[in-house]
Order: C-alpha cells, then sequence, then structure tokens
C-alpha cells in the first residue's frame, strides 16, 4: 500500500473567518488527500506541533486578519525549529499583492489571494508535497 | 524512539506499511511496557472528541503520558478524508500526542492501521493509548476488538429501551456515557441503561464534555473498572493479541492475493466467447498463485 499525502490546513492567530480554509480543505479532501484541520486561532508554536505529530506534508495557512506579515513567517519559523524543513507551506486570505514577494522569500511556496481557482490550490499540492 | 520527530515519522512508515515497516513493529513490540488502551465510540456527533479532549486533559494534568488515535473515514470516491477531530482539541499539553488517521477504506470504524499504531504508542512509553473511532451506525464493532475498555458516548433523546436491546453497538459497551445530560431525556436515557444491563448500573455516567462537568467522575468510574475487572481485562488483553495477529496474517494474505490479482492472466474474451468458464479460469490463476 502507498502512502497519502497528509496537508494541514491552519488557521493563525486571531481571526474567526474560516469559511475559505472549508472551502479548501474540502477542495484538497476531493483531491484524495487526507486534510487535518487545525480549527481557529492557533498560535504558530501550536501549528508547529499539529504539524509535527500528524507528519503532514504540507500546511496551508488561511488568514484575514492582515497579520499575514508576522504570522506565516512565525509559522516557518516554528516549523523549521521543530525539524520539519521538508514541508511545503502555502498560503491564502486577503493579502495584498505587495506584500507577496516578502512572504515568498521567507519560506512560503505559494500565495493565494481571492479568486484564486481551487484546482490551482490542488494543483500546487500535487506537483510540490513530497511523499514520506 | 524518543523524540516526538521519530513516534511520528514511525506512525507514518507503520501506516503506510513502508519497506522495513514489519522489522520496526517487531523490535517495537519487544520494548513494549503495559499500557491502558481505551476506546472511544458513538454516533456523529456524540461528542467523543469533545469527550476524549476533557478526559485526556485530566490525565495529562496528572502528569502521565496519553497518545490518541482519531479515527474519521476516508472517501470511498477520492479517498481523500477530512480529519476534524483535532478542531474539538484544545489541549497544550507535552503529555498528550494526537494522530488523525483515516480509515483508508477498512470497515468496522477504525483503520486497519490502528492495532500497529498502538505498538509504536506502547514503545514510545505512553501510560494511556485513547482510540476514538469514526461516528459509528448500529455494528460498527472492531474497537472493542482492540482496546482493553470501550466507552460508548450516547446522548439524550436517542433511543428507548428497544434501541439497548439490538445487538451490535450496544453490546460492546464497558462504560456508557450520556453526554450533553443537561438536555432533555437525560433521565429516560440512564433508566433505559440501567434497566437493560442491571449488571452494569455503575458505569453509566452522566457528563457534560463540553461544560467539562462529570469527567470527574467519569475518570474515576474507568480506575474502578480497570482495578475491579482486571482478569477480565488480562483476558482480553490475550483475545486482543489473537485477533491483532490473525489480522495480520490476513494483511499479509490479501497483499498477495492483491498481486496475484494484478499479475493474472485473465482471458475474457475466452469466457465471453463461452471457449471456457470463469470457473475453470478461477482454477488455472489459483493453480498458479501462491495459493495453490
Amino acid at each position: 500500500m502507498s502512502g497519502k499525502i497528509r496537508v494541514l490546513v491552519a488557521k493563525p492567530g486571531l481571526d474567526g473567518h474560516d469559511r475559505g480554509a472549508k472551502v479548501v480543505a474540502r477542495a484538497l479532501r476531493d483531491a484524495g488527500f487526507e486534510v487535518i484541520y487545525t480549527g481557529l486561532r492557533k498560535t504558530p508554536q501550536e501549528i508547529a506541533r499539529i504539524a509535527l505529530e500528524e507528519d503532514v506534508n504540507a500546511v496551508g495557512l488561511s488568514l484575514l486578519s492582515g497579520a499575514h506579515n508576522e504570522l506565516f513567517p512565525a509559522v516557518i519559523a516554528e516549523l523549521k525549529k521543530a525539524g520539519l524543513n521538508d514541508v511545503i507551506v502555502f498560503g491564502g486570505g486577503v493579502i495584498p499583492e505587495e506584500d507577496i514577494p516578502f512572504l515568498k522569500k521567507s519560506g512560503l511556496g505559494a500565495v493565494f489571494t481571492p479568486g484564486t481557482s481551487l484546482q490551482t490550490v490542488v494543483d500546487f499540492v500535487k506537483n510540490n508535497a513530497k511523499l514520506r | 524512539m524518543k523524540t516526538l520527530a521519530e513516534i511520528s515519522r514511525a506512525l507514518t512508515t507503520v501506516e503506510n506499511r513502508k519497506e522495513g515497516y514489519l522489522d520496526l513493529l517487531d523490535k517495537l513490540y519487544k520494548q513494549g511496557k503495559p499500557v491502558r488502551v481505551i476506546g472511544v465510540t458513538g454516533a456523529p456527533g456524540a461528542g467523543k472528541s469533545t469527550l476524549v479532549d476533557a478526559y485526556v486533559n485530566l490525565l495529562a494534568n496528572e502528569g502521565k503520558k496519553v497518545a490518541v488515535i482519531a479515527v474519521d473515514p476516508s472517501s470511498p470516491f477520492s479517498g481523500g478524508a477530512l480529519l476534524g477531530d483535532r478542531i474539538r482539541m484544545s489541549s497544550n499539553s507535552d503529555n498528550i500526542f494526537i494522530r488523525s488517521v483515516a480509515t483508508r477504506g477498512a470497515m468496522g470504524g477504525v483503520s486497519d492501521a490502528v492495532f500497529n499504531m498502538i505498538v509504536v504508542f506502547r514503545a514510545a512509553g505512553y501510560d494511556y493509548i485513547i482510540v476514538e473511532t469514526v461516528g459509528v451506525g448500529q455494528n460498527e464493532i472492531s474497537i472493542s476488538k482492540l482496546s482493553d475498555l470501550t466507552m460508548l458516548v450516547m446522548n439524550p433523546g436517542t433511543g428507548d429501551d428497544i434501541q439497548m436491546m439490538k445487538a451490535g453497538i450496544m453490546e460492546i459497551g464497558d462504560i456508557f456515557v450520556i453526554n450533553k445530560s443537561d438536555l432533555a431525556g437525560a433521565d429516560e436515557l440512564e433508566a433505559f441503561l440501567k434497566a437493560s444491563f442491571p449488571e452494569r448500573t455503575d458505569k453509566v455516567f452522566r457528563v457534560s464534555a463540553k461544560k467539562n462537568e462529570g469527567i470527574d467522575q467519569l475518570k474515576k468510574g474507568i480506575e474502578a473498572v480497570f482495578k475491579k475487572d482486571a482478569e477480565l481485562i488480562s483476558k482480553r488483553t490475550e483475545k486482543i493479541l489473537k485477533e491483532g495477529l490473525k489480522y495480520l496474517i490476513m494483511s499479509e494474505v490479501s497483499r498477495k492475493l492483491d498481486k496475484t490479482l494484478s499479475e493474472a492472466d485473465l482471458k475474457i474474451e475466452e469466457i465471453i466467447s463461452a471457449k471456457e468458464s470463469p470457473y475453470s479460469q478461477m482454477k488455472k490463476v489459483l493453480k498458479s498463485s501462491f495459493l495453490k
């Protein structure tokens, strides 16, 4: 039996809006991935701990609060600290275009803004997540 | 196997049946220490995850190391899964390790990998392993074949005395938990349970997992079962190992069978033209396989 790609969908920080995260989680499920959803308001440390326990191949971060420039790099730093160097990280939410180069430089594989098709997100995971 | 990363990776190796997983399990099994395995089952939305969260927090605060294996269903269509048990589990304790698991086609409410994952957590020195099943109906009882003790989580307003008499899920509860017991109908459910299981009246607990009420008494009740029914549980351990061994043999055979089937030279045209029957072909395939 071969393995399955496991994806963590996470909501960092103080943001109570998770419709987008749920829609993405469901699309990833329908694409055949095993998706773990953290629920709302997790700290970067909590997200890294969950990623470690679940041994996921990818982490998707959803944020609509505007704190992405702080929280996304913080999650990436915690993942590195936990030794999860081969986990791909992507982000989504209302993120201004001008912030994207900084986020990508911080280690995000992709940033998905409103209007992105679900297939684009699925393809990104399919093409980048590596099975262990 | 000491760090969380090592435990986590071992779980993946075992779940994906990666090269060498049986050798790893062989080694880990021999390192295992005694552990309490508790199954938690019940209908979808009964409050299993919330209850597990409240219960494991109590254990962790006492310094116990607790592993949670939370099972949710895989899609029979896409093979994907949405593993959502963590949403209700808010613990930050270092003593708790939660792993979400998809059924990956297994029937019966748990994944085929759970038995082997228990072996991993046992070797890692956990004191308790809680296995939460998928939301079940009336007949998914696999959990009782893996656990020392099974908790059946129920809600007020979900049945009368006839439901209690039905075969299947009602027969596997060592402990009955009436969750959401602040809702109307809790008295009736308690009365039905106690009347239907007169030998287990001390094993019915009313809780509200969300409000964290009654969890202390439930925990004491579980300890009492482990003490009082020690003999029963040790007999059950024998049964668990026997079931586990049977399952291991079955899964090896089924892997070989998959290989046989994928390599089999099936001549469908001959069957369509009735030159051969499906039965003679079946015999031929079996003859050339490991089943001969």
